[in-house]
């Protein structure tokens, strides 16, 4: 693999490559630029989440994370008119970016999170089942069973179980961003993608999110955008940094933080820079 | 006055001096403006509110149900050819303009990938809404009625009404559906879903309102319409019964015909007044639909 | 938990409801223009009834039974110009001032009182204005002016004035209200009147909107045809002042179609007349987009 000049982190990918299975890499960004209307937003970008980790993707604003997240499940192309001129991502070694995938399967085992929460005009409970019942994946569990469960592992049953026909516009924001979770997870995704998930929300509702986020880690890999370091380093394991669309260091987020070795991301850390 | 004390006594005298007038004179075109208003609020309710008070006396139950009758016809009885024939052409016309404009909505606002695409369809779209309704007489009666020999039918009229429905309805659904916020869109998407699975579930539902709007619009706008029902449906008078390939009577029609060959003033105020009520009491009712269907659509 | 991400499946619903609603889009729209075009084809571009274009529009009366026939439109056009002019010139200065009303002096409640008032005005049918402009102005004409029949062209304006009204004021009041609010706050934090705003802000960045306003309601009352069907009088005349009677061009058309043989070179100039009608009010509208776009950039400024 080609190492860019500005990456400075292979020595942890190239321990990431000689980990035990249970680490196994489950996204792989091998060199990734994308580009919309000739100006490009992510140039060259390299990176890796493994499995039953949480990667924070992290940078001054403007730099391109949200964008390369959503190249991690193919919603770029539906949201705006960039494309990925070269690169590709693996995600457990399948090309999600090759001639025959399909991405509308990509996006149903790889769920995404916003950063503003949206309720469905239907019920509580209908609003879990959203993607479930279009893809029919009931997997022997019944409506109830599926609601119950994935409000649950949220903990959102307590709050709404007597009122899961009532629509869902009525609940507050920090629940419903709760909600848009057990939504994607009813869907039995093999990963997660948080967009900003806690931006909008107060305090208290942004840890309850931490909490649940933590608690689904040894269950499925998680790759949060936060521009919240604080944040980053409460819940990830793995930290990358993009500055102004490209990938500038991955390591542990403990290594990162404490020792980082590019200058831009020290900078970045310790607040010298917005 | 304020101005006095604010500018201190220093000030030259003509300068508060003009400072006073272009207050008065503010004041005189507010005035003005809200005498615009008046009369703008004005007109609307005096007129309705004439040919309720002329034609109240002459709308029953029975005048709704009856057939025209007296000589010359239509001097007494009532009027419900032309009730019937109304809302059968407006039925008609809905029918066939309604689903090719839902789909027309769809294709512009969800499914159609061109941008430069759209917009030539929807500036035609829009244009061909500002036609003049003799132009749609002209056109339905060369084409419907002797080009594929309807004949006066309340096919042929059916088909020019939607003809003119449409645009608007063309409008108004993609409108409401652009109006949808794009986060129920992503969100939506971004779970695996097919975009027509989005647009059944979500996006319709949220869209409604505007598109029952434009329903509202669009057949208030054809029922009132004379001048291409004129040529392609109606009949001065008929005995009652509906058929595709036969002429009808319609409101406007009767009521034209009331006033243009003197038969009776009477009727006349009472078709009107029936044909604005209906047009009220339709827009009244959509708008208590959306009213009702408010907060939480399941 | 491996499953295949490369399968191409075929979202058969998407690529249907795409095909059908595309199917709906282009079915509809080649029938409006299957209209223009089949109003020009009828019309034989003038060849059936041997005229060109300035003696139809000019030289020739109309005189369908004469020998030779003739099939002249002047009469017809001179009343449209008359009936538009006077509707537009009552109707312009009042539904400004009642668009400027609504932006910017209007409280509330009054606008949301206004709102409906105004869709209601929109929404009366022609024939029921031609009713009542028949009922109130013609009969007491007769007995006003000494006329031995009311109708003549100054009702059909003054009633056509009324039908366009609530198009001027609806379209004003947006361009009004889309000149951006803190360019105002601007202009009052210096301390000016609100009519020194009105003359010196307002009315320039609104221009272009108050043109769309403008145009709408030409095409309006260009397009109108019941309304001065009952009410403009209906003579094959020259009018000569606004107490005479005329025909505008769409009552023209209104009234001879239904005694016209198919193909005739009546026939012909009725479609023909038509299609100029249709092209006039097209253009206008043309008109009006670009100026609705070109007003709709100003106010992201």
């Amino acid at each position: 693999m080609i190492i860019p000049m500005e990456m400075t982190c292979s020595l942890t990918l190239e321990e990431a490559r000689e980990a035990p299975a249970s680490e196994a890499r489950i996204f792989d960004v091998h060199n990734l630029s994308v580009a919309f209307n000739g100006r490009s937003i992510l140039r060259g970008v390299n990176a890796m989440a493994l499995d039953r980790q949480v990667l924070a993707i992290v940078g001054p604003s403007g730099s391109g994370k949200s964008t390369l997240l959503r190249t991690m499940n193919r919603t770029l192309e539906l949201t705006s008119d960039a494309r990925v001129t070269s690169g590709d991502i693996h995600f457990k070694g399948e090309r999600l970016y090759g001639n025959g995938t399909d991405p509308r399967l990509v996006r149903k085992r790889i769920c995404m999170v916003h950063q503003k929460p949206v309720a469905f005009p239907m019920s509580i409970g209908e609003n879990v089942l959203f993607g479930v019942r279009f893809h029919k994946n009931w997997n022997g569990r019944t409506k109830d069973e599926i609601v119950r469960s994935c409000l649950e592992r949220v903990g959102l049953w307590d709050e709404v179980k007597d009122r899961l026909s009532d629509p869902a516009s009525r609940l507050s924001v920090g629940q419903l961003q709760r909600l848009c979770i057990a939504r994607a997870l009813a869907n039995d995704p093999e990963a997660i993608l948080m967009d900003e998930p806690c931006s909008a929300l107060d305090p208290v509702s942004t840890g309850r999110i931490e909490e649940l986020i933590l608690a689904m880690k040894p269950h499925l890999p998680i790759v949060i955008v936060t521009h919240n370091l604080a944040q980053a380093r409460r819940i990830s394991d793995q930290s990358l940094f993009l500055y102004d669309g490209q990938s500038l260091e991955q390591d542990t987020t403990e290594r990162i933080f404490t020792h980082p070795r590019n200058d831009r991301v020290r900078d970045f850390i310790t607040g010298k820079v917005g | 006055m304020h101005d006095t004390a604010v500018l201190s006594p220093s000030a030259n005298v003509k300068g508060s001096e003009t400072y006073r007038r272009s207050v008065l004179r503010d004041r005189l075109w507010r005035a003005t403006l809200w005498f615009c208003g008046f009369i703008g609020f004005l007109l609307p309710v005096s007129i309705i509110g004439y040919l309720v008070v002329e034609g109240i006396h002459c709308v029953s139950w029975r005048f709704l149900v009856d057939y025209p009758k007296g000589t010359p016809l239509g001097t007494q009885g009532g009027i419900w050819p032309a009730v019937e024939g109304s809302l059968a052409l407006a039925s008609i016309g809905l029918l066939v303009a309604f689903p090719l404009a839902l789909g027309g909505g769809l294709y512009l606002a969800e499914y159609g990938r061109s941008q430069r695409f759209n917009k030539i369809v929807r500036f035609l779209v829009e244009c061909l809404a500002a036609v003049p309704s003799i132009i749609y007489g002209l056109f339905g009666y060369a084409f419907l009625v002797v080009f594929l020999k309807f004949g006066i039918s309340l096919i042929a009229g059916g088909l020019v009404l939607a003809l003119i429905m449409f645009p608007i309805l063309l409008i108004a659904t993609q409108e409401s559906l652009r109006s949808v916020d794009d986060a129920y869109r992503e969100m939506g998407l971004s779970l695996g879903v097919t975009r027509f699975y989005l647009v059944r579930r979500v996006l319709l539902r949220k869209a409604w309102r505007g598109i029952v709007a434009g329903i509202v619009l669009a057949v208030g706008h054809a029922v009132g319409s004379a001048a291409p029902v004129l040529f392609t449906a109606s009949i001065y008078f008929s005995k009652g019964g509906l058929g595709l390939d036969r002429p009808v009577m319609t409101l406007p029609t009767h009521l034209y015909n009331l006033v243009s060959e003197a038969i009776s003033f009477d009727q006349a105020f009472g078709t009107a007044l029936v044909l604005i009520a209906g047009l009220l009491l339709f827009n009244a009712s959509a708008m208590l639909l959306r009213r009702l269907g408010g907060g939480s659509p399941q | 938990m491996t499953r295949p991400i490369l399968s191409k499946s075929l979202y058969w619903s998407d690529a249907a409801v795409k095909a059908l609603s595309f199917i709906a889009l282009g079915t509809g729209v080649s029938f409006l223009l299957l209209m223009i075009v089949f109003v020009l084809r009828e019309s034989s571009l003038g060849s059936g009834f041997g005229m060109n274009l300035y003696d139809f529009l000019v030289r020739q009366p109309w005189a369908p039974m004469a020998t030779p026939p003739s099939h002249g439109i002047f009469h017809a056009w001179i009343s449209t110009l008359v009936v538009t002019a006077l509707s537009l010139g009552l109707a312009i200065p009042l539904g400004v001032g009642i668009g400027l009303f609504l932006s910017e002096v209007a409280p509330r409640w009054v606008q949301q009182v206004m709102q409906p008032a105004l869709e209601l005005l929109a929404g009366i049918p022609a024939v029921v204005y031609g009713f009542f402009g028949y009922v109130t102005l013609v009969r007491n004409f007769e007995t006003w002016f000494d006329m031995p029949a009311g109708e003549c062209l100054l009702i059909a304006g003054l009633i056509l004035a009324v039908m366009v009204l609530p198009f001027v004021a609806s379209t004003s009041a947006e361009a009004f209200r889309s000149v951006a609010q803190d360019l105002r706050e601007m202009a009052y934090g210096l301390g000016v009147t609100q009519l020194y705003v009105m003359r010196r802000v307002l009315f320039r960045k609104a221009l272009p909107g108050l043109f769309a306003a403008v145009a709408l309601g030409l095409a309006r009352a260009l397009g109108e045809t019941l309304a001065v069907l009952m009410l403009a009088g209906n003579t094959v005349a020259v009018p000569h002042s606004l107490l005479d009677r005329g025909q505008p061009l769409t009552a023209l058309m209104a009234t001879e179609l239904g005694e016209t043989v198919v193909h005739s070179a009546k026939y012909q100039a009725l479609f023909a007349s038509g299609f100029i009608l249709l092209i006039v009010v097209l253009g206008i509208n043309v008109m009006i987009w670009i100026l609705k776009h070109r007003f709709m950039e100003r106010s992201h400024a």
